[in-house]
């Protein structure tokens, strides 16, 4: 298995980041997210299966904003115990949706995720051709995309032939129930599962979509993670009803796997665990001796090791997944 | 290297091996499998479809012909013979009968290599402008007395057993022949050894590309390294995952060109590696050569061609400093 990691020194990664967050925005669709679940969480589902795995070994692992996470002992995947027709009112909440689709999101948006957006592409590019052999035309389904920049980006890329959104805030949601997609060459899933409560159907329909041979290409916060295992509930980038699925690396090859797919590569290109951590280390549990004397005494060399070897290991919390559908 | 391919052929589950032959008993020792000592006495009774040929280099030839001349397909370990004479006649035994030859040029099949040549012709980084590789052994307290320094037996040094791998490479990542600019083969340390420990060579592709090569045996630690650096980044390609580990851990890091600091600061910027912890090399290799046979598929990796082809260059290398080749 390719294990791979794209590397900047933390400090670097800070000065190139400035900006990335957009606090302001960010913190606005926090808040709406809060108080979304403040109205709608009442009780947990009562969930008794992982959601991924279908193991019935799953232990409450920590609890945000009233809601229950349960996380799987056999596939180290986490989940939000909640409601279906809540996270179903959750993605189509339209307080959120103005908020993401306002000039000033989208421009701000755009602006800051460029470079980030041109390497995904020089990514899609080169992992394109290493599994396909080509790097051109393809027919690209583009699950979930709330970017406009990255929309354009992709279709006016000579990777793109024939391009279609699904399930995204830039199309009517009447357009979108009405579409009928052709078998599609490449399908792009990126920072999209977060909020499926049904994973296994997802990957499914993913499946039927697909050509034979074509590739899945999955961006996803990783349950299997380092941030997110070391903060639990005071991860501030984590929150329902935005994140209800955070699958681990095992987790994800199970439903590959089960749904007729090859997984091709996992990786976790992430840059910035490590000073995430750091940054909000009042969050790390006081029993966790380690990591609290490691981030009070490391030095930036020993720090800099450290996300290497998360980064490396497929560790880091972003996971980006690539798997060919087989028949 | 037999037991490798035995082992790989097993993985595979098409093959089914029917006779091993060895003109050692005891390395034969707990196969279930009918044993000759004899290479034609092994051919002539079994008739097997394919011959697996892992021997000297210097009964490569011979055999390989034999079986390709009994119409069966033939996979042969590299190198293909002592000289350049050899793998010719090998070529020409094949395109007689029409039959399958391939080579094990086996690090192509690694994933570096594979990650290297997909970056390469997706034009990511623009277009190869040269290559350095280093290709480096440790030897070893009985390396002086090895069959591969035994010129009768093995027809060369290490750049005949080592290097050749890193020539096939750098043909096959510029897609190119080349021809020597310069080169050097010399016994730095291992005076009394008669075969070279140490070849150093400059050349230039058909595209003008400028490549250089040290193979060595007197590296005290094993070593891969290979840089490709092209008009808008640079692949740099370390280590080589083997069952021993001992070339170290094998990863592929490319950089783009970013004079605008984009993405780090000015001779530093971002770096994407890869890195792998499984080697399928011998695998991928034994798959060809089933689809090949099996399947009429074409034969991508180690023709005959360009058996001849790096086996033309090497003796370039040999020859340049006598004068015979320029």
């Amino acid at each position: 298995m390719l294990t791979a990691f794209n590397y900047y020194e933390p400090e670097e990664e800070s000065r190139i980041q400035t900006g990335m967050k957009e606090t302001s925005l960010f913190e606005q669709e926090m808040n709406v997210a809060e108080r979304f679940t403040r109205i709608h969480y009442k009780a947990p589902a009562g969930r008794t299966k992982c959601v991924v795995c279908g193991s019935n070994k799953i232990l409450e692992f920590y609890e945000k904003w009233g809601v229950k996470y349960l996380r799987c002992s056999d596939c180290y995947s986490i989940m939000a115990d909640v409601q279906e027709e809540d996270v179903e009112e959750y993605t189509h909440l339209k307080e959120m949706r103005d908020i993401r689709l306002s000039d000033e999101s989208q421009r701000i948006g755009s602006e800051s995720r460029q470079q980030r957006w041109k390497e995904l592409l020089d990514w899609l590019q080169y992992r394109t051709f290493r599994y396909c052999g080509r790097n051109t035309n393809f027919s690209i389904l583009d699950y979930g995309n709330r970017w406009k920049g990255l929309s354009q980006l992709l279709q006016e890329s000579a990777l793109c032939g024939k391009y279609e959104l699904r399930d995204s805030i830039l199309i009517d949601r009447e357009q979108d129930e009405d579409a009928k997609a052709e078998p599609a060459d490449l399908i792009l899933a990126l920072d999209y599962i977060q909020q499926k409560i049904k994973p296994i159907q997802f990957f499914r329909e993913v499946h039927n979509n697909l050509k034979k041979d074509g590739l899945f290409i999955l961006g996803v916060k990783a349950g299997s993670g380092f941030d997110i295992l070391t903060l639990r509930g005071n991860n501030k980038n984590t929150f329902p009803y935005e994140h209800i699925l955070m699958p681990s690396k095992e987790g994800i090859s199970v439903m590959l796997v089960q749904t007729g797919f090859e997984l091709l590569e996992f990786t976790t290109p992430g840059t910035f665990d490590l000073n995430y951590v750091k940054a909000n280390k009042d969050g790390v549990a006081e029993d966790d001796y380690f990591m609290r004397y490691f981030l009070e005494t490391a030095t930036p060399g020993a720090e800099a090791d450290f996300q290497r070897f998360i980064q490396k290991r497929g560790l880091s919390s972003y996971a980006q997944v690539i798997a060919r559908r087989m028949d | 290297m037999g037991a490798t391919r035995y082992q790989a052929m097993k993985r595979h589950g098409g093959f089914q091996i029917v006779a091993l032959c060895d003109t050692r008993l005891d390395h034969m020792e707990g196969y279930r499998e009918a044993k000759y000592q004899e290479w034609k006495e092994c051919i002539d009774a079994c008739e097997p479809q394919a011959v697996v040929v892992c021997t000297f280099n210097m009964a490569i030839p011979d055999v390989v012909c034999y079986a390709l001349q009994r119409g069966m397909a033939v996979f042969s370990e590299k190198p293909p013979g002592r000289t350049l004479e050899d793998a010719v006649r090998m070529q020409k035994a094949q395109q007689e009968t029409g039959t399958i030859l391939k080579f094990g040029f086996n690090h192509r099949a690694h994933n570096s290599i594979i990650e290297a040549k997909a970056l390469i012709d997706s034009k990511l980084l623009g277009d190869v402008v040269c290559i350095r590789g280093v290709y480096g052994k440790a030897g070893n307290s009985e390396f002086q007395s090895e069959w591969r320094n035994n010129p009768e037996l093995s027809g060369g040094g290490i750049l005949l057993d080592q290097g050749i791998h890193m020539l096939d490479l750098m043909c096959y990542l510029t897609d190119s022949d080349m021809h020597v600019i310069n080169g050097e083969v010399s016994n730095l340390v291992w005076k009394e050894m008669k075969t070279e420990d140490s070849a150093f060579a400059m050349l230039e592709t058909d595209k003008g590309q400028q490549i250089s090569l040290h193979s060595s045996a007197i590296q005290w630690r094993h070593k891969f390294d290979m840089d490709i650096i092209c008009t808008n980044g640079y692949i740099a390609l370390n280590g080589l995952l083997t069952s021993t580990r001992s070339y170290g851990e094998e990863s592929i890091t490319y950089y783009r060109k970013d004079l605008g600091m984009k993405t780090g600061r000015l001779g530093k910027p971002k770096e994407y590696t890869m890195c792998f912890d499984e080697d399928f090399s011998w695998d991928i290799e034994m798959n060809e050569f089933y689809d090949v046979v099996m399947k009429g598929k074409e034969l991508i990796n180690g023709r005959p061609e360009e058996a001849v082809r790096v086996m033309k260059i090497i003796k370039e290398i040999y020859g340049y400093k006598q004068g015979d080749v320029r």
